[in-house]
This record gives structure tokens, sequence and C-alpha cells, in this order.
């Protein structure tokens, strides 16, 4: 039976919304070209892939959106099921999104976990982010197994610089 | 201490108590309630084909009742799964050719369990099977000679290849000893010694008959459900909206059903049509006299799984890149794991006292009082979980919980699967 989920966002959005339904110009830091048209053609930029797309993601059309806490990264995460089960496995996408540029963010060092605070313990599995086609991050067989609190975290490292992106999910 | 429909004052300077009053339950509760009844049919076993087979049932429940299936001749399953008993023995800690460190899990509802054993080591009900069949404190036989009893049995070889198709050339003893398994640990062990001289094509051979002497004995374990309990027929009655429906559950065990969904956490681990989450967590539980006081629990247990050669994502598994075999993968060990037991299912408790890990609890009395003073607890570093806190009930809810635990004891199942089978090889409706 699927549980109801209320979700609250940990971190104040500090992006205004700039979603727009026409593709967009978007300027990828370092590019030499300068501005470079919106397209699904992976751009090389700062030594990081970045795809692009025809409609800027911002703010997260689909799951749950929350900046990191550097400000470097916007992260969405989006359950595959209606409503996250208590105690079943169920899928989720996560994507990342380079906060200055609006561009996704992949083949990203990309860590993925979940706690509960109150009780002191984390997940049964250790999840694992795949990279899939469109972008995202594939992350198969999460489970949370007990009615509560939860948290959680998405982990980005880059060089020596990790931030995380916590997210809050309640289990009934 | 058990609860009655009346007033059950107790001496003076003791705690008073009203008679007892049916519950109204609210909308939250309800749904607490609707999140635990019913019970429906036990799910798929994907990496079992054979698992609702009527002839692998058949030769699952022959083989069950079997001593030959034990080094001495004497020991079968169900000596430790005893039917009168719950399917348990009524002890504290497992009789089988030797006492061993844990107490006999129950197999009523086994088929709904997600891991097997108290520490989880095995993914499916099938290798579950075969782990007492070797272990030499239980039945300590081995692989190879599982295999020659089948082949020298006239209605078990029938039985087998029926299903499975025919049995490896065992009759060659140059190939096929007449004992051995493998022994990692013990290389110089006789029977490993013997299974280290085969041919790695008749090793896996002999493996796939001891799966599938496995995965027969799953196809019976699988018929030993109870549900339709009084709670259940409380549970539809309530959820329906029926205005009258105490005569399903008394009122003590309405308000202990009140405490368990509520001021009793029992929910926290206790939680599911089958009243368990089927993970593992540490009670804290004092350890037998005498007992194993350093049982690592499902820190050992989340690494034997893993490395298990008979589990989910394993050659012998039917579905080797399905569910189970994707959560054995992601499978956490951690040492947050350590002293971790599995939650058992609280249904069908009556027949099969002691209770917990190492039977260190004679009633279910004892158990809620525990939960309740946390008298004897061993205590979690504060590493571990942290979900057990002194309930506090006075002896009025101590009783109306065991109340409503007794009225966890589902219909009694056909009595055919109670007891040995004249034959392995099925015959007519079973």
């Amino acid at each position: 039976m699927l549980k109801r989920i209320v979700v609250t966002s940990l971190v104040t959005i500090a992006a205004t919304c700039g979603c727009a339904t026409e593709p967009q110009v978007v300027e990828i830091p370092g590019a030499s070209d300068g501005p470079v048209a919106a397209t699904d053609e992976p751009v090389q930029a700062d030594g990081r892939v970045q795809w692009l797309r025809g409609r800027a993601p911002w703010p997260s059309e689909e799951g749950i959106g929350v900046e990191s806490n550097g400000g470097r990264y916007w992260v969405v995460y989006i359950p595959q099921v209606a409503e996250i089960p208590l105690n079943e496995e169920f899928d989720m996408e996560v994507r990342v999104f380079d906060a200055a540029t609006r561009s996704w963010l992949v083949n990203a060092d990309l860590t993925l976990d979940a706690r509960m605070p109150a009780h002191g313990h984390g997940m049964k599995i250790d999840a694992a982010p795949v990279q899939n086609a469109d972008g995202g991050y594939d992350v198969p067989g999460m489970l949370l197994h007990m009615v509560g609190h939860w948290e959680l975290y998405v982990d980005l490292t880059e060089g020596a610089i990790t931030e995380r992106a916590q997210f809050d999910i309640e289990l009934e | 201490m058990r609860a009655q429909d009346s007033s059950t004052g107790e001496s003076a300077g003791e705690e008073q108590v009203a008679a007892p009053t049916p519950v109204t339950f609210d909308a939250r509760q309800l749904r607490r309630i609707a999140r635990l009844s019913p019970l429906g049919p036990p799910p798929p076993s994907p990496t079992n084909r054979f698992a609702d087979d009527p002839r692998a049932r058949a030769l699952g429940h022959f083989l069950f009742f079997d001593p030959r299936l034990s080094s001495s001749g004497e020991v079968s399953c169900a000596t430790c799964h005893v039917p009168e008993l719950g399917f348990s023995d009524g002890k504290p800690l497992a009789e089988g050719l030797e006492r061993g460190t844990r107490h006999t899990p129950t197999l009523w509802n086994v088929a709904y369990q997600r891991w097997f054993f108290w520490d989880g080591r095995a993914d499916s009900l099938w290798s579950q099977a075969l782990g007492p069949l070797e272990n030499p404190l239980e039945m300590g036989t081995n692989r190879l000679a599982i295999a020659h009893l089948l082949n020298g049995d006239a209605s078990l070889r029938e039985a087998y290849e029926a299903l499975f198709g025919d049995l490896p050339r065992l009759e060659d003893r140059s190939r096929f000893p007449e004992h051995g398994r493998p022994l990692p640990g013990s290389t110089d062990d006789p029977q490993n010694r013997a299974w280290a001289g085969m041919q790695a094509a008749d090793q896996e051979a002999v493996d796939r008959v001891f799966a599938n002497v496995g995965k027969a004995l799953e196809a019976y374990e699988r018929e030993l459900v109870r549900r339709d309990s009084p709670f259940d027929r409380f549970a539809a009655r309530i959820l329906a909206g029926d205005p009258e429906p105490d005569d399903s559950l008394s009122v003590a065990a309405q308000q202990g059903l009140e405490l368990f969904l509520g001021r009793g956490r029992c929910t926290l681990c206790h939680v599911g049509p089958n009243l368990t989450d089927r993970e593992f967590h540490n009670t804290s539980a004092p350890s037998l006299p005498g007992g194993d006081e350093a049982d690592p629990g499902r820190y050992r247990g989340s690494q034997l799984v893993v490395s298990s050669p008979f589990n989910a994502a394993s050659p012998f598994s039917d579905a080797p890149d399905g569910t189970a075999a994707q959560r054995v993968a992601s499978l956490r060990q951690t040492s947050e794991s350590w002293g971790e037991f599995k939650t058992p299912s609280l249904r069908n408790l009556a027949d099969h006292a002691p209770y917990m890990h190492q039977g260190q609890f004679a009633s279910l009395e004892d158990v809620v009082r525990f939960y309740s003073t946390l008298e004897g607890s061993t205590g979690r570093s504060h590493h571990q979980e942290q979900i057990l806190v002194p309930l506090r009930l006075n002896n009025v809810e101590m009783a109306a919980l065991v109340a409503f635990l007794d009225s966890l004891s589902g219909t009694p199942i056909d009595p055919i699967w109670l007891s040995a089978p004249n034959s392995p090889i099925v015959s007519g409706p079973r």
C-alpha cells in the first residue's frame, strides 16, 4: 500500500524562476565561442561535459528540487512511483544542474544516502546512482523501511569540494 | 497474566482500573489497522520456478520428515520444526545433532519473509533449507550424500526426475564420492578433500541437485500459512464501518491494539500484513545464561548472504537478474547491524514459545514486560539504532497487549501438512 509523503525543502531557494518554454541561449562559463545555442549535443566546458536542452529546467518541472549547501548545484529527485512506499523497493531519478549556468551536470561524482536521524540508522541497502541516457541518474531499489522522518542526501564532489543537497521525507 | 473483560483492580494501594470499554479508533488508527490486515496469499518466489508446483510440494513434504537427510539417520527438518509446537521445538536453543546457538524459529508464514534465519544469511526459502542440512550441529549431512540418497531410493528418484530432470550418473563413485561438500576453511577435512577432487562440472551438477532439494522443501513450506485471525475479522468489520465489531475481538485485545498502534511503538518494526518489517533490529534483549553474548547477528549474516553460492544472483536462482538479486547486490554491510536480528512475525505466536533469537523469554508476558521496562537490556552503542525506550506499561496494559497478540493466531491449516506423507510422489489433489 502506498503511503502519503510530506516533503519540505531544507534550504531556502535563492534562484528565481527563469523557466521558459522556448529554446534559449545559455552561457557556458569558459566556453571560447561565447554563448552557445541550446542543443542536445554535449559541450565541453571547464573540463565538464554538459548537455544542453531545448528548455531550461529551472525551476524543477518534475520532482522535488533543492539547492546544495554551497549553492553550486540545483538537485532534483523524482520518485518513479506516485507515492514513496513504506518498506518496499522503489526507483527514482536524480537530476543535477549547475546552479550558475542552469545546465545539466553529467558524469558527476555523485553519492546518495538516506538516514533517520531520530533513530540513528540509515537504509539497509547502498544506493547506486547510474548515469542514464537522458542526463539524469537512475537510482534503482531505494528502500525506506520504517515510518517516520528520513533525510535524503545527495553529495556532489568536484576536486576537493563536496556539496550536499538534503531533502526531508516523511513516511506515515 | 491474562486480560479479563472485567475490572481487574488489584490489592489496595495498587492501580485501580475501571471496567474496560470498547475502543473507538480514530482515522489515523484506522489507517494503521488497514496496513496490518488482511494478510493475502504468499508472494511469488521468482528465484524458485518450482515454488508452487504440486510435485515439488509433495517431494518437499516427504523430505521434510525424512531423517535420512541427516548423518545420523535420526534427525529430520521436523525434529526441530515440530508441527505440534508451531513448527518450532519449545526449547530456547535448537537441538539437532547437537545444541545450537539460536532458537528454532517458527515456520508459520515463513513464505512471506524477505530474509531467512535470524541473521538473514539466506535470501530465499529454498537456499535457507540447505543450511541446516549441512550444519554439523543440525543435520550434519552433505550434498553428495543427499544426491546419493535420491539416486538410491526409487520413489525419491522418480519424484525428483519427474520434476527436475535426470539425476547425474552418480553410480560412478570415482566422479561422485559417497560423501563430500566444500569447506573452504577446512582444507584437510575429508569431505572437503573429496569435493575438491571432483571435476568442476560434476560439482556443479551436485550443487544443482542440492539446490533443487531446497526448492522442493520451499514448495512444501509455502503451505504453512495461517491467516484470518480474530484480529483480521475485527479489522475487516471496523474498516467496513461496522458499528458493532466487538464480538470479533475482546475489549482487552482492542485496548492492546490501541497500545500496539500508539504508545507501544510496536509498529515501528512490526508493520505490514505479516506484522514484521522483515528487516533487522537490535532489541538489546539479554543473552540466555550460557548463551552467546557476542552474536554478531545481521553483521555476519549480511556477509554470508552476499557471498553465498546459492543466493538470488547465483546460477542456481531462477531469477538471477530479478529484484531479490538486485537487493542482495546492494545490501549494506555496516557495523550498525552488529547484534541485529530479524523482526519476527507476530502472527501465530501462541504455540511456539519461547521467544527471541535465543528463546530468552518463556512467554509473551515476559516479552512485553521486557519492552515495558528494558530490564536486563544489553544496551546499544551510539553507533547503533536508537529506537527502544521503556514503555512503562502497567499490569493491565501489559495484559491487554498480550491479549492483542493472542488474537493474531490464524485458522488451522489442512492437517495433511502436519505429518509425514507416505510417498514423495503426488497422487490426486493435495
